[in-house]
């Protein structure tokens, strides 16, 4: 009964043929640019509580018509592109997921406002299976500042921790300041700097003798040790991630170890020249489940 | 609304709440004050303060109200006290203090660079010139309040924000005296948009590459001969005592640029790199050009032409 005349076109085609023509249809909604949508109004009013009210008072009193369908015509703010990506969520066809982060955010938005929940986790599930997170800091950035833009903690969280993988100064954002607004990035600065915070306390007490790093380094004897009994390469490494925790990452962790080595080559006092690969392991799984700890109370973004 | 607009000299002549504006029942409060005679229109602020004033003031100082005011009066407008009521989107404090120039009473000054700036971007709005003109020179006179220390950011994305070309230049360049770095940029950053934070970073490396090709230039000139010669005058050439490319360290790299904007971006900063690097250059202690290394008269002269440098490096480039 659903005939949807867009599944040969992708999400960033212009809407020309965009039209859900729905036998059965009882509402049309219409876009500001003009494009109409024949539906029939118990998905939309199961789907959106929003919708529902605005449909409830476009038919009473007296329906609005349209054309010769003398259908209601309810007329939303939205895009013909946006809403037909939207309907795509409601009704049981193929989803659509706009194919650059901004237009995937508006389309959250758009679904955000008119409260419906379910549909939110489907699109968002959808951005995810479509475009994985990306690594990069330019997308991160990106996807932080539209976060912000649309009020998304999820995201803007998401995007936070991958900007965190990044150096975070001025020299090192030279070239990409102007992809976040200036509020976006104090924002982005404010959780950096709380990050940080909780990291170097969290991983100070890390390193006390009586924490889980003790056993991960089991019986390893570093000679350069400090009274902690904690090698002071792995002591300088960790320190170093409450300042810069772009710093927690597997290849610096390895050069560290690997700095310490080569000092140490002629040390054969040293168990750090002959280490097991079980122990670098060890100290990293620990390590991580400590930041991972550390990132989860920091889990409250601000948006505007 | 500031207890200097509240003061308002004679010009706040009513005030309204909000709440007023919304409920169009009550009838604005009475005139508190009335010295300005002959009053002919009333301007109301976005906090809703009315000032009266003379249209024939407005016309002559702004361009943009003799065209407004030329207009007929729409069928809807709003009259007070038979004055009909032009709405502003600027606020009372700052209205008090922009009428405050066009009289012949005393100025109301505002109590900080932000309002100055402000103050000069409603000017430009309203195509207010010599007014404008008026506000720059008490600046540069410092009878009107300038940027103070860090400050300079936030001024320079005002600025930057409300299209006051000559402020941004100003403020990029006070900028050079302090690290550029998120702490230092603050709460600042939020008033950053678009480019202006990244076109201020751009600046920054642009001053330092001119004050780095200053360093090589006044090192050629040092030396009397262009390229740099790859021997120690004082050891024969017996050995190459002289390293030319002591410089180098001043160059871009990932260190320099971090530096860049960790430490302020001064004339003196640069000659101390550029003498470091210089002594590092010279091997040869007993070489000729230690003695020009050391001494300090060429040395203020750089700074001077470091500073003449840096003048020629613009905001917008």
């Amino acid at each position: 009964m659903l005939q949807e005349v867009s599944n040969m076109l992708t999400s960033d085609q212009p809407p020309e043929n965009f039209l859900f023509e729905y036998h059965g249809a009882d509402l049309i909604l219409h876009s500001h640019d003009s494009h109409h949508f024949r539906v029939p109004k118990s998905y939309i009013i199961n789907s959106s509580p929003v919708l529902d009210e605005l449909i409830q008072k476009a038919l009473d009193p007296p329906i609005d018509t349209h054309g010769d369908a003398s259908l209601p015509v309810i007329q939303l703010p939205e895009s013909g592109t946006i809403l037909h990506g939207l309907l795509t969520f409601i009704f049981p066809v193929t989803p659509i997921v706009p194919s650059t982060t901004e237009k995937a955010m508006e389309l959250l938005s758009v679904a955000h406002k008119y409260q419906m929940v379910a549909i939110l986790v489907r699109i968002r599930d959808r951005i995810g299976q479509q475009n994985p997170p990306s690594t990069g800091l330019e997308p991160a950035l990106q996807m932080y500042s539209l976060a912000q833009k649309y009020g998304f903690r999820q995201e803007a969280l998401q995007a936070a921790q991958t900007i965190l993988k990044h150096p975070m100064s001025i020299a090192d954002l030279e070239d990409k300041l102007d992809v976040i607004p200036g509020t976006a990035l104090y924002e982005l600065w404010n959780y950096y700097v709380e990050v940080r915070a909780i990291l170097a306390s969290d991983l100070q007490e890390f390193m006390t003798p009586a924490s889980g790093i003790s056993g991960a380094l089991g019986s390893l004897r570093c000679s350069a040790s400090g009274s902690s009994k904690i090698p002071r390469w792995l002591c300088n490494y960790i320190t170093s991630i409450g300042n810069a925790p772009h710093l927690f990452n597997l290849v610096e962790f390895n050069m560290a170890l690997a700095r310490h080595m080569r000092d140490e080559g002629n040390n054969y006092g040293c168990a750090c020249v002959s280490i097991s690969s079980q122990i670098p392991l060890n100290i990293w799984e620990a390590l991580a489940a400590v930041i991972h700890g550390s990132l989860k109370k920091v889990s409250v973004i601000e948006v505007w | 609304m500031s207890s200097q607009a509240e003061s308002a000299l004679s010009l706040v002549q009513g005030r309204e709440d909000s709440q007023a504006k919304v409920n169009s029942i009550t009838p604005p409060p009475e005139p508190l004050d009335i010295l300005v005679p002959d009053a002919s229109l009333i301007i109301r602020s976005s906090d809703l303060v009315n000032f009266r004033v003379h249209k024939s003031v407005l016309a002559m100082a702004s361009p943009i109200f003799e065209d407004l005011l030329s207009l007929p009066q729409p069928s809807d407008s709003e009259f007070v006290d038979g004055l009909p009521v032009v709405q502003l989107s600027e606020d009372g404090e700052l209205l008090n203090s922009l009428v405050s120039m066009l009289y012949p009473i005393p100025r109301v000054t505002p109590d900080s660079y932000d309002k100055v700036l402000y103050l000069l971007a409603a000017c430009q709005k309203y195509d207010m010139v010599q007014v404008q003109s008026y506000i720059r020179t008490e600046v540069d006179r410092e009878s009107f309040p300038g940027p103070v220390g860090t400050e300079v950011f936030r001024a320079y994305a005002i600025a930057c924000g409300k299209g006051l070309i000559p402020e941004m230049e100003k403020a990029a360049r006070l900028t050079l005296e302090h690290p550029m770095t998120f702490e230092t940029l603050g709460d600042s950053l939020r008033f950053f948009d678009g480019s202006a934070l990244r076109d201020l970073a751009r600046f920054r490396m642009r001053c330092r590459d001119n004050l780095v090709a200053a360093c090589r230039l006044s090192l050629q000139a040092l030396q009397g001969v262009t390229p740099i010669p790859s021997y120690c005058s004082s050891c024969y050439g017996y050995a190459v005592q002289w390293d030319p490319n002591c410089l180098q360290a001043l160059s871009r790299n990932d260190d320099s640029k971090k530096q860049e904007f960790t430490n302020p971006l001064k004339p003196s900063n640069i000659r101390g790199e550029y003498s470091k690097a210089l002594q590092r250059g010279v091997k040869c202690k007993s070489c000729v050009w230690v003695s020009a290394v050391n001494d300090s008269t060429p040395h203020a002269e750089l700074e001077s032409k470091l500073a003449l440098e840096l003048d020629k490096v613009h905001i917008f480039h």
